[in-house]
């Protein structure tokens, strides 16, 4: 086992670990990165190959359980009503995110206080704000500023990309109906900026963006951090955090590519392994000091998972649009339902997201709520679907629940030996409420559009994109993992600095948000550089 | 390592798609395409870890496919599904009669992004969000 040292060590090359990353690294703090996936190589995206269907079914699947690739770990989910979806490589799951890139309301932040249910987050949007106004400019986001469901913010520096004959048709009929509408905002180039090419409307991708377009953050965040000196090592799974003897986060232990354990010393960690992840690494890393895991006093580890479900509501239109092409991020967006009303027999709200439909593959096997189909039907299901449908996804807030949680299984164990994840989830009735209802309204939106048929899937159980919250932030260590600048309540130089610590999950794409959260803590980190409880080696 | 598959499975194959895809809606049928041969080769190409469950599938299969289209279990049904369907949505006749030319880069309108009047109607409304 060969010793390293390092001045901050990043587990996790994904969003949040490249944020926190490049951040530090532009005030010289040294640091090394582990990462347990290899960097991706964009001539193998299958977006510009006739397979591209095919292979985004299996190889470039979204779930690590069906794409099973060596950096992948399994992750048990016959407990779960839904699936996660993630991916391990440098750039993390922004290498397959459709790329939303939507702030947080500033009533996400207090749903206790507004609404009495679940808890107010320890800070607010105005915390948050100036983080999302510098990623705007990080990831070259797209969009139009001016959005009445949101505070007043600086112009996004690209303009919208084209929200398409259906989002126009849409649009209008939220005019009519007096919905709210707006065009989508997409961390997707719409002209060339910085090193990205201008999106050419492929719509593939959710299997890795062949133009460069999209700001997945092995292009837009680690070619800088590495020009600053940032030591990314890849094929490198973390499996335990050590502790000195002042209870200090002190080193982790990893296994490289040749199945090697090797070791890094560190001042600071922090962890950006995704909400899944990072917990798994807490509960393996427990020791005398923490029998049920590190940093776990709460309990709090791996509870409150959130993983946002889903509605995906098809309209049918005469008219052909070319609907298998166009971003595959959002055309428009509407925040019509997102909050709160009286009249609801459910609280908080969802986002609605409209996009293209796809090709004839995905048209053929769509699990449509009807008997199986082949023949001529399966022939008429196609020709209706292809170029002629566009798709409402449609996210319900999902509130935190202490029994929907992660635990380890020592049953199991992933490639190199260490216990796996078990997922326990349930989708909350308040959940199911609200889908009912945002699917009547998708369908009432579609039909004002001229859509002459609907076709409607309540819950999608194949689409758990967004988990959140197990390892939430809060000012109470008693009830929450993390302090509001993700310093961990029990060990002081330990931070968690991705979705993990997310209190509640608004509707919205998490993507904005646990971007601005890291860059928060990172900047914490620089102004507090030498007040910062670090690791004696 | 591709699998090869016996003439007996790609019988079946043939059989199978021309139940699945016969002739309709100005698409050709499964029979008029090389779907059992080269079709199906390019599929298991792009996906070789679902042939052997592929083939097992077709071991199963006798003679009435609709009889055995309905009675097999959801997770066979789906792979058949999606090795046929691809193998067949694939071939460049098919797409051609479809429309459809695959995922293309396009080079987008740059003028603007649609619907401009009624985002400036929207930007003129109230704001509609909570906070405390």
């Amino acid at each position: 086992m060969s010793t390293t040292t390092t001045e901050v060590l990043i587990i996790g090359a994904g969003l949040s670990g490249a944020v926190a990353a490049l951040e530090l690294s532009r005030a010289g703090i040294a640091i090394t990165c582990l990462e347990q996936g290899e960097w991706p190589d964009p001539g193998a995206y299958p977006g510009d190959k006739t397979d591209f269907e095919l292979q985004a079914m299996g190889p470039w699947h979204a779930n690590p359980n069906i794409r099973q690739a060596p950096a992948d770990y399994p992750i048990l989910d016959d407990s779960s009503e839904i699936k996660p979806m993630l991916y391990n490589a440098v750039g993390g799951s922004t290498i397959l995110y459709s790329a939303h890139w939507m702030r947080f309301q500033p009533g996400d932040f207090c749903v206790r206080s507004l609404d009495g249910v679940a808890d107010d987050w320890p800070i607010s949007y105005r915390d948050l704000a100036p983080y999302y106004d510098l990623n705007d400019q990080e990831f070259g986001v797209s969009g139009i500023a001016g959005d009445p469901a949101y505070p007043d913010h600086p112009e996004y520096p690209l303009p919208p990309l084209p929200i398409q004959t259906w989002g126009e048709k849409v649009a209008k009929a939220h005019h009519r109906l007096g919905w709210h509408w707006w065009p989508g905002s997409n961390a997707i180039a719409s002209q060339p900026y910085r090193n990205r090419r201008p999106c050419v409307q492929r719509s593939t991708c959710r299997a890795g963006c062949n133009e460069g377009a999209k700001a997945s953050v092995d292009r837009s965040h680690w070619p800088e951090a590495l020009a600053n000196g940032v030591k990314l090592v890849t094929g490198a799974r973390v499996f335990r955090i050590l502790l000195n003897d002042k209870g200090q986060a002190s080193a982790a232990l990893y296994r490289d590519a040749e199945g090697n354990t090797q070791r890094v010393d560190a001042n600071l960690v922090l962890l950006a392994c995704h909400a899944i992840g990072s917990a798994r690494l807490l509960l393996n890393s427990a020791n005398s000091q923490f029998p049920d895991g590190l940093a776990n006093r709460s309990g709090q580890v791996g509870r409150n998972l959130m993983m946002h479900p889903l509605s995906r509501i098809v309209g049918f239109f005469d008219e052909p649009m070319m609907s298998w092409q166009g971003h595959w991020g959002q055309s428009i967006y509407s925040m019509e339902f997102s909050e709160t009303r009286a009249e609801h027999d459910f609280v908080r709200g969802a986002k609605w997201n409209l996009g293209p439909s796809g090709g004839p593959l995905g048209a053929a096997l769509y699990p449509m709520d009807e008997a199986r189909s082949w023949g001529n039907a399966l022939h008429h299901r196609v020709n209706r679907w292809l170029g002629r449908s566009a798709v409402w996804g449609i996210t319900a807030e999902d509130l935190p629940d202490p029994h929907n949680r992660l635990v380890v299984d020592r049953d199991h164990v992933d490639a190199d030996g260490d216990p796996t994840i078990r997922i326990h989830y349930q989708v909350s009735e308040n959940s199911r409420r609200m889908l009912d209802f945002m699917t009547s309204r998708a369908i009432e939106s579609f039909q004002e559009a001229g859509a002459y048929d609907t076709s409607a899937r309540r819950l999608v159980t194949d689409n758990g994109w967004h988990a959140l919250g197990t390892c939430r932030m809060g000012s109470d260590p008693q009830t929450s993992v993390v302090d509001p600048w993700m310093r961990s309540h029990d060990v002081e130089n330990l931070y968690i600095i991705d979705g993990s610590v997310f209190v509640t999950s608004s509707s919205v794409n998490p993507a904005a948000t646990i971007a601005a959260l890291a860059r928060r803590c990172a900047n914490q980190l620089i102004k507090t550089r030498y007040d910062t409880g670090v690791a004696s080696q | 390592m591709i699998l090869q598959l016996s003439e007996d499975q790609r019988n079946k194959i043939a059989l199978l798609a021309r139940c699945i895809l016969p002739g309709a809606h100005g698409q050709p049928s499964a029979a008029e395409i090389d779907l059992e041969y080269a079709g199906i080769d390019r599929a298991l190409k792009s996906r070789p870890e679902l042939a052997g469950n592929f083939c097992t599938i077709l071991d199963r299969f006798d003679s009435d496919a609709e009889d055995f289209l309905a009675h097999l279990s959801e997770t066979d049904f789906n792979l058949l599904m999606t090795l046929i369907c691809a193998a067949y949505l694939m071939d460049s006749s098919v797409k051609k009669a479809l429309g459809y030319s695959g995922q293309e880069a396009l080079t987008p309108n740059r003028g603007g992004f649609g619907a401009e009047e009624l985002v400036l109607e929207m930007m003129q409304q109230p704001k509609r969000y909570r906070d405390i």
